[in-house]
């Protein structure tokens, strides 16, 4: 109960940072907009392509479009979630307000808190949008609507909700290790989109194993795996003797430990240091 | 006996092979008007630093409250380090309800608040549009959120304009005066002079000199003469055993004598001896002296 009303009044001081910040409120408006109208995007492109891209109605329809939704969800809150993550954080260390809330009274493990509230709630958002968004996009493009097929999701809305929270737990690493919000953005998408994947192809090059799969980005991704690697992967396996995509239990449980792992990191740094 | 408000015990703290603070020990009690001084670099800031938690010491521990309120001993210390951090998108309303959520402070006076401070009628004017000594009164005004037990203030006038100083002071004096214990550091002797109780005096991180003010000073005055022939004038001083010479300038000395030598006899005594004082002011010795012979000294 003690905690609870703690996590509440940390929440509650995050709100009011936030609330009148114009760049959270683009932030999500965006994300909400991209997310709740992307995939009626592919109404554009899917009819004008060619194989190996599925037919349209795997696109809008349930129950893939649960594996579409979340992979377009998967770029959002890695880009746009973590861009506001790390913003959150490295404004607070630019402008000095961390130092003058610690100076106010918060403990570094309330700040740390908060921050991790914050980030709770973002995932927990960024799963709503993704919930709603595909229910009703599902609902208006699919006939004779099953609803044992409406939820046959294994797991993938508490799988998304996890992979959010994994970029997000990374996004807040990296801001209170760098400190520096430019440097911060740098690294947090280096890290994502070059400097693992660099590593993964060199190990695939040098000494081709299944442990290529489990890098922390690797493993967030495959919580909501790409829907267009299925087909490709058939090919893969083949020539690899291994799956490409990680299964959903490994991906669940290796992603469980990195963020423990990251969570434990950071607040090592917030307490180690002077601020 | 007095309620003890803050225990320092050896704290030392080092940035690699600068000693910033070495082994100082304090204890400031409920009601005192601590002025901490001290030269730049001389570790003022790493003391307040350690003492809000935002820095850690290598050695050495502190104590607030005899231990009362645990580790949510700052949420009972209105406190205002170095330079006045705000959120630059908030208003002074905004920033100051984010500080007294933090404190757990009620939001009811903030208007009372922002009228002592000066900036009621800016209050909704975003904190990246004030001027330096506007932001150093929010700042000022955070610290009187939910009526703190003390107040800790770096330089609090810095920045400000001759009449900005002076309101600062004021509210300074007013809380001294409902019996607040303040503890301040600052470069501005005159202003330490008129505020508080006590000093303590900081060089290169070692605690030079500390106690109530009276005890610091040094009871001699200081006397400025001159004269138009300085030489015989500083000869004839060296062979007064109640005079001793601090300072020769160009045209006048200044020495340290005893209360309770008064001008005339001093003119007299010059008199006897031939010499014509051009210049003869009696005052009572400043802390700017007297800081300035404490740390020069050691």
């Amino acid at each position: 109960m003690k905690f609870i009303h703690k996590i509440t009044h940390l929440l509650s001081i995050e709100w009011l940072k936030a609330k009148y910040s114009t760049l959270f409120w683009v932030i999500l408006g965006g994300f909400t907009v991209l997310f709740s109208i992307g995939i009626l995007y592919s109404k554009k492109v899917v009819p004008f392509a060619s194989p190996p891209l599925p037919s349209l109605s795997t696109f809008l329809e349930f129950p893939t479009i649960w594996d579409y939704q979340g992979h377009i969800g998967n770029w959002l809150v890695c880009v746009l979630l973590g861009f506001l993550m790390i913003n959150s954080i490295t404004s607070e260390i630019g402008y000095k307000t961390m130092r003058q809330n610690i100076i106010d009274g918060l403990t570094k493990d309330d700040f740390l808190l908060g921050k991790a509230a914050f980030a709770v709630c973002l995932a927990t958002f960024a799963t709503l949008i993704y919930t709603f968004s595909t229910i009703v996009i599902g609902f208006a493009h699919t006939n004779d609507v099953d609803f044992t097929l409406i939820f046959d999701t294994n797991g993938l809305v508490a799988r998304f909700w996890l992979m959010s929270i994994g970029y997000l737990t990374i996004a807040g690493f990296i801001a209170f290790g760098v400190k520096r919000s430019g440097l911060s953005y740098i690294l947090y998408f280096a890290y994502i989109f070059l400097i693992e994947f660099g590593i993964r192809m060199l190990q695939l090059y040098y000494f081709k194993s299944r442990a290529m799969l489990f890098y922390p980005i690797n493993v967030i991704e495959d919580l909501v795996p790409n829907p267009l690697l299925k087909m490709p992967n058939v090919f893969l396996e083949k020539e690899w003797g291994f799956s490409a995509i990680l299964e959903p239990w490994e991906a669940l449980i290796t992603a469980l430990i990195y963020i423990s792992i990251v969570i434990w990191l950071t607040r090592y740094l917030m307490l180690k240091r002077d601020i | 006996m007095d309620t003890e408000i803050l225990r320092i015990e050896n704290l030392s703290k080092n940035y690699g092979k600068i000693q910033a603070l070495d082994k100082v020990s304090l204890i400031v009690t409920k009601g005192q008007v601590l002025g901490i001084l001290g030269p730049n670099g001389s570790g003022k800031t790493t003391t307040l630093g350690i003492l809000l938690s935002v820095l850690r010491q290598n050695v050495g521990s502190y104590t607030w409250f005899e231990g009362r309120y645990g580790e949510h001993y700052r949420k009972h210390i209105g406190s205002m380090l170095e330079t006045p951090n705000f959120y630059p998108y908030l208003n002074a309303v905004q920033n100051l309800e984010i500080a007294a959520k933090i404190k757990g402070a009620k939001t009811e006076n903030l208007d009372e608040i922002l009228t002592t401070i000066g900036l009621y009628e800016r209050r909704n004017s975003k904190f990246k549009t004030y001027s330096l000594g506007m932001k150093q009164r929010l700042s000022i005004g955070a610290c009187l959120l939910g009526d703190p037990e003390v107040l800790l203030f770096d330089e609090p006038t810095n920045g400000l304009d001759p009449q900005g100083i002076a309101e600062i002071r004021e509210v300074i004096i007013k809380l001294r005066d409902q019996g607040k214990t303040i503890i301040m550091a600052s470069h501005y002797l005159p202003e330490v002079e008129k505020i508080c109780s006590h000093i303590a005096i900081l060089k290169k991180g070692k605690l030079l000199a500390s106690g109530a003010i009276g005890q610091i000073l040094n009871d001699d005055n200081i006397v400025e003469l001159g004269s138009e022939n300085l030489e015989s004038l500083e000869s004839w001083i060296k062979t007064r055993e109640e005079m001793n010479i601090n300072i020769i300038q160009k045209d006048l000395i200044e020495c340290s004598v005893n209360k309770s030598i008064t001008a005339t006899q001093i003119n007299s005594w010059a008199y006897e001896e031939g010499i014509v004082l051009s210049r003869l002011v009696l005052r009572k010795r400043m802390l700017e002296e007297e800081f300035i012979q404490i740390t020069q000294d050691k």
